[in-house]
């Protein structure tokens, strides 16, 4: 080799050394090959739908709540923490269902930005109107767990990575506006595909009752707050669920392991709840048919566990849930008719409407029915059982008493709202109420006290209540 | 010894075999200074050329040299290098001095550059092959441990193919890379593992695994980043060069042939202590399907309810309701059942030659090795060759190329562990001896635990039916041109490839308990009055086939010029261009619900997914170094890299990095020359920057779910046909830029009295600053990580090599040599408003990145303290708990980093026998130990052996102080005895089972990691039978320990990567070892 060849082997050299590092060469490189870089608003439906009925309805929110409210009694590891208040002020413990909450707001968000008149999806009302009826639900979850949460400046990402709290009592109104825009969104949507939609599979109307009973639940929510709560509510009812078919329910559980029930999976993997001897009392006082249909039986005997002082056991020793046992495929209710019925019934005693009555008793008789008994066993058993309960002074009690038993075992969220909302309709028995305090809301998040600790409201979990319980906001 | 020397010179000269044209033959002796005894194995090159030889037995060479050769170099290990004027001279008498501490060896730098060890401004440090194969730890990573300064080995287990991390001089990236780079032959190689552990599933091994230890010659390890620095973005973690065997050391002539092998036995290093008086059940009471052994004690077990033989006619027995059958009370100590001692095979051939064209060495081998749990082990097979060739008077080239075949078979731990039930198992459930599935229809599939839950797998079920299979095929190698027109100049060109794909199964058989199949529970289990068991319907089972391909293309341009300024200044230029491209591409298929039992195929099961992930990247580096060496005194070096990567954003993909060295030999100054106390002195100092590259995704949608923290499974589309998306959680600075390390580094080097002690002290400075790295945002914000740079961590290294010699004879020799670390790792600050980041673990406890404190530290639930920092004792007398400490808040809990760590070799020989032991010693550096945490909860542990007597805090496992009472006094309360059998069970599952930091201990330890007993066989028992070298090693490794953890052993870790080492749960044992090695050279 001469140094001519030698020169022109470096210039092809370096050459080839520029061109292959170049920022277009590089820009290509590393361009996106495993995920897409947009994505229509339809295939974002199935995710906040799923996210609502299984994440939100349906996970730890609720595998506390069935603890604090002795539907269930823990009996092992962090439920057994729960029934004897171990550890229930950590920031641990609801860290995954604050994320999720605000995870699934975001991607609601994202479908409401999308589907914006200057938006790129102007067309898919329909998706708008349920991406706004879920941010109400989600929105209302976590402002009734933890109180003061952040809104107007939540979900900005890096734009601002610490947003302030904002008070329960500005988030009610907002909660009321979603619904009421995305009924509209829905009304207004035409071409509607029902591909994704987990709970109604397009059906518009059934979106609209949902829509308007949610604006009911949400209503009564603040009858200590709010004179006018229970006439709020009566005045959606007639718009919400005409029958239990209406129900709305995330339902697209399938019999696989990675397709079930989420309760059912909690029991599977965990094993950590037996039925709370407070709900099987409050039952057996009543000879309420639906213990046939709630518990499983230990060598032939129902065998309520102890609230507070159950002996630790993942089985074998105290009667378990039934309805979760037999539910691998379940729909998870994330609002029902005969909770409806209830409020109605509430709503109707607490604006001296006597007919609520006849509310209460479609409620239970809706409920025997969802729980595979019939509707006649619950007409005998709402005339033979719970009207001579209906004594001047006990109405109340009995009506609440009612939804508490029917919202055994899946709807334990709106049963632990009911009690805060009302504790004197309830008799707890947990002594560690006495001894360590019950929990009137969630301790705030690991990940805000990590990187927005200095907006979080200074509360304890077992004196303050969020404000519709009669607290003050901080 | 000089026997010995003359076959690891063989291995270590560089010298080559080329000769040119017009030359002319030349004779001579070389003996030692010493003794005037012949060296054999001397090399002997031309200085300046690549023509040489060795000195063969008797000392003599032999060489055709060119008529215009100036001089001859002769080197030996262990000897100073001999320079002589040929001149006119043919016959040459050379006596060369003895160089115990190597001041004249050679060492491979950064990009394959051989320099002088004495002309280096910076901290190296090499280790032989002997070293690294001495202890048959067919393991590369762990026989490291303790052999080198400044270098942290962090195991997980002794696990066939187990990870273990390696930190060269601390950590400094947050929760991104801080593993070395992996250098062989001078081609860089993937030696990460693919894939990260956390708290479930298997393990996943290092890739530097499909590297047979033996096949290795040495290893050079450039510690800090001026030593790095060539290698640009990648050298910011230090490098591990490795250098294989080669053909160049072979005598001319026959090929000669190496052949070992070596027999190994595992067993598991440290067996739990277990309590043998308790049965499974609570408060006294028993219950089956249970996980507590807090129940009566297994001599009463005639006399419970339903159970008891006392009272059902079987009088002294009791109904084994697992067994199913009426059983003598008996403990069985399970632990020790369950494992079973491995065995580790080596099988390994070598030829190597060296002609007048052409040096080659072609080595083959085979790992066999069984672990220490049934169906656990590992098959390595490598093949390798390397040659190089001349063509013509200025032209080389040459290659080396490796292929390797791994198979392991694994074991998963952390939550999906098997020994959960092993560790935790009742005293009173024979685990080997119950049968461990039931008869029947599909009994096969219907396990016999003694619990539930997904953690209530039967282990034995669980080994015989679950598998973990991890196949890795692999060729990396390369090949080079090198032109050497004139004397001053070299050009080289290499390419180099590294390919591999792996593939994965994880396979859950129908019926077990991580996949749906709902245990027995007590009312299954038999009884006198039923005596078969209740009939589940097996379901579940899964099956993952998951892998990747990823294929490296590297190539490297150097030039290389050399000029003499003057008589006493000479320096040394080289420029040059890397360019490296990866492609990849990853797989997973997963199938759930096995339809036909026993059919493990994807094909059998009712739900499939499978997801691809694919990647590229690219990197070009341009660079220069300057090498300045004043009269063997002042050496000088200066380099800079320009580096372009594609994972970075646009407009922000480039980067310059610069660093100085300065080497100062003051022994060279005349008035300390040839002094005899102090025969070698050295200052050194440099000064480097090094960036890391970060990884920038554009912003993007992907498939949602839905899950919680309590499930195994949640929900994974697509869910009735069809799939939901939404965008990511991750948010990418667009302004991303790399993070930075500056390292200033200053040391010393000394060599006393004849050489006989040797001194080496490196202090070094690093800090990194714009750590790229996930912040974690709050929840509110709708995302979860923000990956920018933010931050700072500092690592200060003292390190300290010693060489002594304290008895040196004819026949015996007695060498030490130790390793001394200690490095203060410290997370300066993270992102602004950010404490702390979790890097591996659970919600809690966790390992955790935390400012303020050093790296990493380990998180969760704290003991309640006063304003003092005592333990608070609850003294409230209504309180379950009683006497005991309480729940603080959440917060660090212990600190990972040791205070030091040091290894120390010591060496005696004794004619042809040798003996070394190594014994690494670690003080201080917390762990949270699962395992006891667990085996206390369950009522397992030994030390739950006692329930009767009183007790206080202080008292009780790992008590860290006697606590005080809320009006500060100390505490004086006083749980246990007859009246108060609940004390035990609630302390140690209530207290010590849900504060995370009473579980958290010290891991100081003490560890013989390798002893070597090493025959080697005189000639006069060799020469008859042709051969011309043959050891018999006796090895062990990893016995004798002593540490400050109960049960289990301190190198103990879950997870993988920046976690390792600070927490374990029921993650997999370690192993000591035993066995013998036979070498054979012909």
């Amino acid at each position: 080799m001469n140094m001519k060849t030698l020169k022109i082997l470096l210039i092809v050299l370096l050459s080839s050394v520029v061109f292959s590092c170049s920022e277009e060469k590089m820009d290509e490189i590393n361009m996106e090959l495993n995920d897409a870089l947009d994505m229509s608003v339809q295939s974002m439906l199935p995710d906040i739908i799923l996210k609502s009925g299984f994440e939100t309805a349906s996970t730890d929110i609720a595998w506390y709540a069935t603890v604090y409210i002795e539907h269930s009694a823990g009996t092992w590891a962090q439920s057994i923490d729960a029934d004897k208040r171990i550890g229930q002020t950590a920031a641990t413990l609801f860290n995954n269902n604050w994320n999720s909450l605000y995870d699934v707001l975001n991607i609601c968000k994202d479908v409401i930005t999308k589907t914006a008149p200057d938006g790129p999806e102007p067309d898919n009302q329909f998706a708008r109107g349920v991406a706004q009826i879920l941010t109400a639900y989600n929105l209302a979850m976590v402002t009734d767990m933890w109180g003061e949460v952040p809104w107007t400046e939540a979900l900005l990402g890096p734009a601002n990575l610490q947003p302030i709290y904002d008070n329960q009592s500005s988030l009610y109104p907002v909660i009321q506006q979603y619904l009421d825009d995305g009924i509209a969104s829905i009304t207004s949507a035409t071409n509607v595909s029902g591909v994704g939609d987990y709970a109604y599979n397009g059906d518009k109307a059934k979106w609209i009752k949902a829509a308007n009973s949610l604006k009911a639940r949400y209503y009564l929510r603040l009858s200590n707050v709010d004179n006018q709560a229970a006439s709020k509510a009566l005045g959606v009812i007639s718009k919400g669920f005409a029958t239990s078919t209406d129900n709305f329910y995330f339902k697209a559980y399938e019999a696989t392991a990675t397709g079930e029930n989420a309760w059912f999976q909690f029991m599977n993997d965990r094993s950590h709840l037996s039925v709370g001897k407070t709900l099987y009392d409050l039952m057996t006082s009543r000879n309420d048919p639906r213990i046939a249909q709630y518990f499983t039986k230990i060598e032939d005997e129902y065998v309520p566990a102890p609230n507070g002082t159950a002996t630790q056991t993942q089985g074998g020793i105290y009667s378990v849930s039934l309805i979760t046992e037999n539910g691998r495929t379940t729909p998870a209710p994330i609002m029902t008719y005969h909770e409806l019925m209830f409020i109605e019934a509430e709503a109707k005693f607490r604006t001296n409407d006597n007919t609520w009555k006849g509310s209460l008793q479609k409620a239970i008789e809706a409920n025997f029915v969802f729980h595979g008994l019939t509707l006649a066993q619950g007409t005998a058993y709402f005339t033979d059982v719970v009207t001579p309960l209906l004594t001047s002074g006990n109405e109340l009690k009995e009506i609440l008493t009612q939804k508490y038993i029917a919202f055994y075992e899946h709807e334990a969220i709106e049963a632990y709202n009911d009690y805060r909302r009302v504790p004197s309709a309830l008799t707890l028995n947990n002594p560690n109420n006495a001894q360590v305090g019950f929990v009137w809301r969630f301790p705030y998040a690991t990940s805000e006290e990590a990187s927005n600790s200095a907006n979080i409201p200074k509360i304890d979990v077992f004196k303050d209540k969020v404000w519709w319980a009669g607290g003050t906001e901080k | 010894m000089k026997k010995i020397a003359f076959f690891l010179s063989i291995m270590l000269f560089m010298g080559t075999v080329f000769v040119y044209a017009q030359t002319k033959n030349i004779t001579g002796t070389v003996t030692s200074n010493d003794d005037n005894q012949p060296i054999p194995g001397v090399s002997v090159s031309v200085k300046g050329t690549t023509v040489g030889t060795v000195t063969n037995l008797d000392g003599v060479f032999d060489l055709s040299i060119p008529q215009d050769a100036k001089a001859l170099v002769f080197s030996f290990i262990g000897m100073k290098n001999y320079e002589v004027e040929i001149g006119t001279q043919t016959n040459f008498s050379v006596k060369m001095e003895t160089d115990v501490f190597g001041i004249d060896e050679v060492v491979v730098t950064a990009l394959g550059i051989s320099r002088e060890k004495k002309s280096l401004g910076y901290a190296v440090q090499d280790i032989s092959s002997e070293e690294i194969s001495r202890a048959n730890n067919p393991n590369l990573i762990t026989s490291l441990s303790g052999k080198l300064a400044g270098v942290e080995v962090r195991q997980s287990s002794g696990m066939p193919g187990a990870p273990a991390t390696v930190l060269i001089r601390g950590a400094r990236s947050f929760d991104g890379n801080n593993q070395p780079l992996y250098v062989v032959d001078g081609m860089p190689i993937t030696s990460n593992p693919d894939y990260d552990q956390n708290v479930t599933g298997a393990y996943y091994s290092n890739r530097s695994i499909d590297i047979d230890p033996n096949d290795i010659e040495s290893i050079n390890v450039l510690k800090g980043q001026a030593a790095a620095a060539l290698y640009g973005l990648r050298a910011s973690n230090g490098v591990i060069v490795i250098t294989t065997k080669s053909g160049k050391g072979a005598t001319k002539g026959d090929p000669t042939v190496t052949l070992t092998t070596s027999i190994t036995s595992d067993v598991i290093s440290r067996l739990p202590d277990v309590q043998q008086t308790y049965a499974q059940g609570y408060y006294e009471d028993f219950y089956s399907a249970f996980s507590y052994s807090w129940g009566p004690k297994i001599s009463d077990l005639p006399k419970i309810p339903k159970l008891g033989g006392d009272a059902l006619g079987q009088p002294g027995k009791w109904w084994d309701p697992y067994k199913g059958s009426w059983q003598d009370p008996m403990a069985y100590n399970n632990a020790e059942g369950f494992f079973q001692s491995g065995l580790t095979q080596y099988y390994g051939a070598n030829v190597s030659n060296s002609t007048e064209i052409a040096d080659y060495s072609i080595g083959l081998s085979a790992t066999n090795q069984d672990g220490v749990v049934q169906n656990t082990g590992m098959k390595r097979y490598t093949a390798k060759m390397a040659a190089s060739f001349k063509l013509g008077d200025k032209w080389r080239s040459g290659f080396s190329g490796n292929y390797s075949d791994v198979d392991l078979q694994k074991l998963p731990s952390g939550n999906s562990s098997y020994l959960f039930t092993v560790m935790g198992a009742p005293a009173s459930f024979d685990l080997m001896g119950t049968p461990y599935h039931m008869e029947g229809p599909l009994g096969e599939y219907r396990q016999i635990s003694y619990r539930r839950g997904s953690v209530g797998e039967n282990p034995r079920w669980a080994v015989m039916n679950n598998h973990f299979l991890e196949t890795t095929r692999r060729f990396f190698g390369n090949t080079y041109l090198e032109f050497k027109p004139a004397d001053w100049v070299n050009l080289r060109g290499q390419l180099g490839v590294d390919t591999y794909s792996t593939d994965n199964e994880d396979l859950y058989q129908k019926g077990s308990a991580g996949t749906g199949q709902v245990l027995p529970t007590a009312g299954d289990y038999t009884s006198p009055t039923k005596t078969t068991f209740g009939y589940r319907e097996p379901t579940g089972g899964s099956i993952d086939n998951y892998g990747v391909m990823r294929s490296n293309i590297n190539s490297l341009f150097t030039a290389t010029f050399n000029y003499d300024f003057n008589e006493d200044l000479s320096g040394t230029l080289i420029i040059g261009n890397e360019f490296r491209d990866e492609t990849s591409r990853s797989w997973t298929m997963t199938g759930t619900g096995f339809t036909i039992p026993g059919w493990n195929n994807m094909s059998n099961t009712t739900t499939q997914t499978a997801d691809e992930s694919k990647g590229r990247f690219r990197s070009v580096g341009n660079f220069a170094n300057l090498a300045m060496d004043y009269k063997s005194m002042l050496y000088l070096n200066l380099s800079g890299r320009y580096d372009v990567v594609s994972s970075m954003p646009t407009n922000n993909r480039s980067f310059f990095y610069p660093s100085v060295s300065l080497g100062f030999v003051f022994t060279e100054l005349e008035a300390l020359k040839d002094n005899t106390t102090l025969p070698y002195g050295k200052i050194r100092a440099s000064f480097a920057q090094v960036g890391q590259a970060g990884s920038y995704n554009q912003p993007t949608y992907y498939q949602g779910g839905a899950g919680s923290g309590f499930l195994d499974d949640g929900i994974t589309y697509p869910l009735g046909g069809v799939s939901g998306f939404r965008q990511n959680t991750t948010v990418y600075d667009p302004n991303l830029k790399p993070q930075n390390t500056k390292n200033y580094e200053l040391g010393i080097e000394m060599k006393f009295l004849k050489n006989r002690l040797g001194f080496d002290y490196t202090y070094s400075d690093q800090l990194a600053t714009d750590q790229i790295f996930s912040v974690p945002m709050a929840g509110s914000t709708g995302y979860a990580n923000f990956v920018t740079n933010a931050g700072e961590m500092s690592s200060v290294a003292h390190e300290v090599m010693l060489n002594i010699i304290p008895v040196q004879m004819n026949d015996f020799e007695w060498v030490i040599s130790a390793n001394f670390t200690k490095i203060t790792n410290k997370v300066v600050e993270l992102a602004p408003g950010i404490e702390s980041v979790s890097l591996a673990g659970y919600v809690t406890p966790n390992v955790r990145a935390y400012a303020g404190y050093t790296y990493p530290t380990i998180y969760g639930l704290q003991m309640a303290r006063d304003d003092q920092g005592r333990i608070l004792i609850d003294d409230d007398p209504d309180s379950y708990y009683y006497g005991y400490p309480m729940e603080g808040e959440t917060g660090k809990i212990g600190d990972v980093s040791p205070d030091f760590i040091m290894g120390i070799t010591n060496t005696f020989r004794y004619k042809f026998i040798t003996l070394s032991a190594l014994l690494d010693w670690k003080q201080g550096g917390d762990i949270y130990s699962g395992t006891n945490r667990l085996m206390a909860l369950y009522g397992s542990a030994g030390f739950t052996e006692d329930r009767t007597s009183t007790f206080q805090y202080k008292d009780t496992e790992n008590a860290k102080g006697d606590g005080v009472l809320s009006d500060g006094s100390p505490n004086n309360i006083t749980r246990g005895g007859p009246d108060d059998i609940e004390a035990y069970p609630d302390f140690y599952s209530d207290i010590f089972g849900s504060i995370d930091e009473m579980a958290v201990y010290e891991t100081s330890y003490l560890k013989l990691r390798e002893v070597a007993l090493t025959f080697d066989l005189p000639r006069k028992i060799l020469e008859p039978v042709k051969m011309s070298a043959a050891t018999i090693s006796f090895v062990g490794r990893n016995f004798l320990l002593w540490t400050t953890l109960p049960n289990v052993d301190p190198e103990t870790s879950q997870g993988m990567g920046n976690g390792q080492m600070g927490f374990e749960y029921m993650s997999l044992p370690q192993t000591k070892s035993y066995g013998v090695t036979l070498n054979l050279t012909f």
